[in-house]
């Protein structure tokens, strides 16, 4: 019977996500990323939730444009959700999603990405979200 | 000998009419069913007291029953303050970040510009932001400023509890921390105080926020109309800045140590109920709070209480150690947090608060 059950709950289990989902978001400036339908809800008028965003980061990427904007000149910001969010999920603004707990074991920690190729496996992003150890590798190499 | 009082109060309020309990008969039948270690005023013991210094819990069925968490990323315990070598604790996302003895630790967010921050070496850091930063350390080494491509880096040096501050300015740039000797930890952040370190390996790392706001029992209570705290606190990371201890849920209805450092019952509609005293906010402080429809009530440290008829009242879902929006973070340690419900008397909160 334990193994019947054990059975069923396996093919039941839905996909185990981290503690932590990083969406990477990028606004031409911060006041696009305030006014945003999603990330702008994170914005209190006068500062950002910093318990659930890491505003500001600096984002490097070999080609200086993603989704158009500069991630040099744009503003990125990280979302961190506990669980998959839907609205940031159909943001395109947010154009990667990481799995932190995998990240930090250099698993398979891409989870969706509008960067692909060189541009990503050669992405560095500081400051990262503080972990035990270091989030994510950098360069991420995936 | 609890079930002993119980039945004798029964006994006595049969005799005398069933509905005829004095106040006082009515607080000992309660308080007898309480946990003796839960703190009474005037008698009345509190309806929830969480003292997370001791680990101990009353009026939540868990402590996650009348708090949650929010802080997306890892924290420890390790201050500026903290003895060299001192065994911190890690603590994962979205935990409460509790150190025994001390309590609930309630931090902003804050970046560590350091590499390696548990191998401390020397190192230039990347380019800074303009702005006021301190270097801190834990161990027996040292840690020396000198300027890399900014302007203002100093040559101030950073030792076993004596952090230092600098302020760059002009063109971003960077700044060259130099190590002697043998060093923990080391931590180079914005801002005109240490907080907790930051670990960091390859990589400069953001401490997120921590954001608590009560639910369940903690929350209806601090939202009644007529409402007691007594809270203490410990090992306030700095002066000079408002420091909210419990705040409103939306609003600025709030209890806080202002600009001034003196404790504060603030409400935007009734104004401030300002305690005169200015404790030493990095040693253990009580200090009590208390509302109803006729009137304010605080002290400090069992002295100077002060009165006021204006009215006070949290509303939305009242946040710990913060205003409402995240702002004016406590930045220390909440040792204790007793509430109750209804306003218990000012000698009674004077007394809880000795």
């Amino acid at each position: 019977m334990k193994l019947l059950l054990l059975f069923i709950g396996l093919l039941c289990a839905s996909p185990v996500y981290a503690n932590e989902i990083d969406y990477f978001c990028i606004f031409a400036n911060a006041t696009a990323a305030q006014a945003d339908a999603n990330v702008g809800t994170f914005w209190n008028g006068t500062t950002w939730d910093t318990s659930t965003t890491f505003p500001g980061v600096s984002v490097t990427t070999p080609q200086a444009l993603v989704n158009g904007i500069s991630s040099i000149t744009g503003f990125w910001i990280i979302v961190s959700r506990p669980i998959v969010d839907g609205g940031l999920d159909a943001n395109i603004a947010c154009v990667m999603k990481l799995d932190r707990d995998l990240g930090k074991i250099n698993g398979s920690f891409i989870l969706n990405s509008a960067i692909v190729g060189g541009n990503r496996t050669a992405l560095t992003f500081k400051p990262q979200p503080m972990a035990n150890g270091q989030a994510y590798p950098s360069p991420l190499g995936k | 000998m609890k079930l002993i009082i119980i039945a004798f109060l029964l006994f006595l309020g049969f005799l005398n009419n069933a509905n005829a309990l004095t106040s006082e008969q009515r607080a000992l039948l309660i308080s007898s069913n309480v946990p003796s270690w839960v703190l009474r005023a005037g008698g009345i013991p509190a309806n929830i007291d969480l003292n997370f210094a001791t680990g101990q819990i009353y009026g939540c069925a868990t402590l996650v029953s009348c708090l949650s968490i929010t802080r997306a990323s890892n924290k420890t315990d390790l201050l500026p303050s903290s003895a060299s070598g001192f065994a911190y604790n890690i603590f994962s996302n979205n935990v409460l970040a509790i150190t025994p003895t001390l309590g609930l630790l309630i931090e902003e967010a804050r970046t560590n510009q350091l590499l390696n921050s548990t191998s401390p070496a020397t190192q230039t850091t990347g380019s800074l932001a303009n702005g006021t930063y301190t270097l801190w350390v834990n161990g027996s080494g040292t840690a020396t400023m000198s300027t890399g491509t900014a302007t203002g880096c100093g040559t101030g040096v950073a030792s076993q509890g004596t952090p230092v501050n600098f302020t760059t300015s002009g063109a971003a740039g960077t700044c060259t921390v130099t190590v002697a000797g043998s060093l923990n930890a080391f931590q180079l952040e914005l801002g005109a105080f240490g907080t907790s370190l930051i670990v960091t390996a390859g990589a400069t790392a953001t401490r997120a926020a921590d954001s608590i706001p009560t639910t369940g029992t903690a929350a209806t209570v601090l939202t009644a109309t007529s409402v007691s705290v007594a809270l203490q606190v410990t090992r306030m990371l700095d002066t000079g800045t408002e420091r909210v201890f419990v705040g409103n849920g939306s609003g600025s209805a709030r209890l806080e140590r202002n600009f001034t450092n003196t404790p504060v019952i603030f409400n935007a509609a009734a104004s401030a109920l300002i305690q005169a005293s200015t404790p030493t906010w990095t040693s253990l402080n009580k200090i009590g709070a208390s509302w109803d429809a006729n009137g304010r009530s605080l002290v400090a440290n069992g002295a100077g209480l002060v009165t006021d008829a204006a009215t006070n009242t949290l509303s939305g879902t009242p946040m710990i150690g913060q205003q409402s929006g995240g702002t004016k973070i406590l930045n220390g340690y909440l040792s204790r947090f007793p509430v109750w419900s209804p306003k218990i008397s000012d000698s009674a909160l004077s007394g809880v608060t000795q």
